[in-house]
């Protein structure tokens, strides 16, 4: 069993998974593991780079432009890059109205839904390089607006997390 | 969509002319941008000609495109419900032949500053044909 976008918890206290399973039809527990090979992985401090973000086309039902600009810590910006981009709840599981489309810097790059986690950007093969402390913009183009009632209170406000990989294997966010 | 000239050979280009009216002014300082169908997908954020025409004025323009929508800067204030014209002289057309619906094109306005939209079009409400880009045995 494979549970994506899962958000981690903030603190570094390692415990473990309790998975446990209830039948429906008497709802009994049937098998609750014995926490000896379920440990959450340890994980690595929380790079901070510096990161802001401009909205255009703030309509909803609307195509909105996002971008971000980032001054990256610790990474170098190549093709080996790869920016997640998770997005709240209140914009599209789907979060484009037509395609993706994304730029960094300015030039036309590669970007698609992540077909397992929904609401989650993938921007990759960047054509542009940018050492790290110089700061870059990264450009997410079309995505389909949400409603404004969905925005307005009805749903608590979120953030848009941006996740910097230094490449396909990397396990942490630099 | 009032008119198209010169065979509509896909990977290509054509002389475009949209006709349009908006319910507001369109003030000085917006952006007008015109967000074509999917299939035009040779446009490259290449910027093209753009033709302005509304009363006894005509300013032409460059613009701004990225991917499939162009952006053309409003230089002097169009009145509400002003027949106005939107002329591409070099349209690139969709690489591969294809049938375009044109009617899902969606043009919209915004302030100089872009955080919101000031008029936008339905897709309903455009009437616009369908066109069908042919291949050219001239290309190898």
């Amino acid at each position: 069993m494979v549970i994506s976008g899962i958000c981690t918890p903030a603190s570094q206290q390692n415990g473990a998974f309790n998975m446990i399973y209830r039948r429906i039809y008497d709802r009994t527990y049937t098998i609750v593991n014995n926490y000896a090979n379920a440990i959450f992985p340890t994980f690595q401090n929380l790079v901070v780079s510096n990161i802001s973000m401009v909205s255009y086309f703030n309509t909803e039902g609307y195509k909105q432009d996002l971008v971000f600009t980032l001054t990256n810590t610790n990474v170098n910006v190549d093709y080996n890059v790869i920016w997640i981009i998770n997005f709240p709840s209140y914009y599209s599981p789907d979060l484009f109205q037509v395609d993706p489309y994304c730029m960094v810097n300015g030039a036309s790059t590669n970007c698609q839904v992540d077909p397992n986690t929904p609401y989650q950007l993938v921007v990759s093969n960047s054509p542009v390089t940018a050492t790290a402390g110089t700061a870059y913009t990264v450009s997410v183009l079309g995505l389909s607006g949400p409603r404004g009632i969905y925005t307005n209170n009805a749903y608590s406000q979120r953030y848009i997390f941006v996740g910097v990989l230094q490449n396909s294997t990397s396990t942490a966010y630099s | 969509m009032i008119g198209v000239s010169g065979t509509l050979y896909s990977f290509s280009s054509i002389y475009a002319q949209f006709q349009m009216v908006c319910s507001v002014d369109i003030t000085s300082g917006s952006y007008l941008y015109i967000d074509l169908p999917v299939e035009f997908n040779n446009l490259n954020n290449v910027p093209i000609n753009a033709i302005l025409i509304f009363g006894s004025s005509t300013i032409s323009s460059n613009t701004i495109v990225t991917n499939r929508k162009i952006q053309i800067t409003i230089t002097s204030t169009i009145s509400a419900n002003t027949v106005f014209q939107v002329q591409f002289p070099n349209l690139p057309t969709p690489l591969s032949p294809c049938t375009t619906e044109m009617s899902k094109m969606v043009v919209t306005v915004t302030p100089s500053n872009k955080l919101s939209i000031t008029a936008a079009s339905s897709v309903q409400g455009n009437s616009a044909p369908k066109l069908t880009f042919i291949s050219n045995n001239l290309y190898i």
